[in-house]
């Protein structure tokens, strides 16, 4: 299993596993979400406490669960390049930022859009929201020592290092903000050991729209992830052209 | 078109900038890679 | 090592520079933030610590680029590296100093100018105290952040951004002590917490910075 899985790391049979697989991944994460946000728009009933502003739901907790993951994926992917010096594993973690990035905005702005008509003010200085706010500042972070490190195997280094650093303290402050006071957002939406689940009607949309942001992170980074990789051999194709041509 | 009452703006804004970011995204991914690929096709034909 | 800090540490005062600049910059954060609210006394004392603390967080990350970047122009760094003395070791010399020639005079100044923000003496030295306990993790952040400048060619301002969104635990729990003490609340976890983070971080970072620092002779 191990070996079969690292063959990946290798970016021809990467290449391949990219061409097969993305037409699929397209078709199905375009799939998934429509269903689950037409499903969640047109045809959820309305929360008897909070109206229709419960259908915020369906892009709200999807973004910032992937949020989180995305910085997870991050992080893993970071440590396997501090480890093993696997290109692609690096490359990959560069891609996934900028999505990263772009769900953290969303699961922020649906947040604020959801705050505003149930706890009468777009942002509260809650623990949640804040240490979300914190992840947005690391992801930025993250994104710039790419932006500003020319050579790229010292932006490799320094943005896993980063990235490392970055997780230890976003934890930190994370534990340091629940330490406040208990915040008006509430508590887990989907868990497996709790009864306070929500509603059925909620649920399987829910679901289905959870299921479309995964296929649809994964999509993009491995389209993303190939893009990198063609700029790598771009680079170096041009570097042996100038060789050549002195 | 279901009756969202007082708050068919933060659902329908919310909606929108969801479904407009992540199009945006994709959209730059593919336009992205499909510049790579033709920028890799020119290298190799030289 | 003992050598290299009294070397730097020499440099620093002898300069002067590499110790007014970040004192005028605590001075005038602390001055601009009330000049900006305007003279509601109570107001001032209630947010002065956490008026203190963004200056000290400011005032030590400001100047980062002259950390480790005159070392490595003047190749005392590649001699260095090449040397018997573990990396590591250098780069803890490093956060000593930056510590001293600017965390530890800070501290000194902030209950005088805890004065001017309405700041009882008393919670003023409490919250030197907490600058005293908190800054070694800063000044050891800070280091990392020249660490990363030294890439840049961009003018070096990657490395204080990059290192600001690291300083927000210490700015928590720092500025949570000096409160929960005015309020007359325990404060004693706080300190502890805070104290837990800058051991650990004297302790670790010198590992990481090296790290960068290799990248960099490598580069």
């Amino acid at each position: 299993m191990t070996t079969r899985f690292w063959k990946f790391a290798n970016p021809h049979h990467f290449g391949k596993l990219v061409a097969i697989s993305t037409p699929v991944l397209w078709l199905f994460s375009f799939l998934l979400l429509m269903t689950g946000l037409l499903w969640g728009f047109f045809f959820t009933p309305d929360d008897f406490r909070q109206g229709s502003t419960v259908k915020i739901i369906f892009v709200h907790v999807p973004s910032a669960l992937m949020a989180i993951n995305c910085w997870l994926m991050m992080l893993v992917s970071s440590i396997i390049w501090m480890v093993r010096r696997h290109r692609i594993s690096i490359l990959a973690a560069k891609a996934a930022a900028p999505v990263g990035l772009s769900f953290t905005l969303v699961a922020l702005i649906s947040g604020g859009l959801w705050g505003q008509p149930m706890w009468g003010t777009f942002w509260a200085w809650d623990p949640r929201l804040t240490s979300f706010l914190i992840l947005f500042l690391h992801y930025i972070t993250y994104q710039l020592t790419w932006m500003y490190i020319a050579d790229k195997e010292s932006a490799a280094n320094i943005s896993s290092l980063v990235c490392l650093v970055g997780s230890v303290f976003a934890l930190l402050s994370r534990y340091a903000i629940n330490l406040w006071n208990q915040g008006l957002h509430q508590g887990a939406t989907l868990s497996l050991d709790q009864e306070t689940n929500i509603h059925n009607a909620y649920y399987i949309p829910l679901v289905i729209c959870i299921l479309g942001f995964v296929l649809l992170f994964i999509t993009l980074v491995l389209v993303r992830t190939r893009t990198e990789i063609i700029y790598n051999q771009i680079e170096l194709l041009e570097k042996q052209g100038r060789k050549h041509n002195a | 078109m279901p009756d969202l009452g007082a708050y068919s703006f933060f659902v329908l804004t919310s909606y929108g900038i969801t479904i407009l970011v992540l199009l945006g995204l994709c959209m730059l991914t593919v336009s992205q890679y499909q510049s790579a690929k033709r920028k890799l096709a020119r290298l190799n034909e030289k | 090592m003992f050598t290299l800090i009294a070397r730097d540490l020499r440099a620093n005062f002898r300069l002067g520079s590499g110790i007014w600049l970040p004192l005028t910059m605590f001075l005038t954060i602390v001055v601009l933030i009330p000049i900006g609210i305007g003279p509601d006394i109570n107001l001032h004392s209630k947010i002065a610590p956490v008026i203190l603390w963004i200056g000290v967080v400011f005032s030590l990350f400001l100047f980062l680029d002259r950390i480790f970047s005159p070392d490595l122009e003047d190749g005392s760094l590649d001699r260095i590296a090449a040397s018997d003395l573990p990396l590591e070791k250098y780069v803890w010399s490093k956060i000593i100093v930056l510590w001293i020639s600017s965390g530890l005079l800070l501290t000194i100044l902030a209950p005088f100018l805890g004065l001017i923000l309405n700041l009882p003496l008393q919670v003023g030295l409490i919250c030197s105290s907490s600058i005293m306990v908190g800054s070694p993790a800063l000044a050891a952040i800070g280091c990392l952040g020249g660490g990363i400048g030294t890439f840049n060619r961009h003018g070096n301002l990657l490395q204080t951004v990059v290192v600001l969104p690291l300083s927000i635990p210490i700015l928590i729990f720092g500025t949570k002590f000096v409160i929960a003490y005015s309020n007359g609340e325990p404060y004693l976890p706080w300190v502890l917490q805070l104290s837990g983070i800058s051991l650990a971080s004297i302790a670790i970072f010198p590992f990481l910075i090296s790290y960068t620092l290799k990248t960099v002779l490598e580069e």
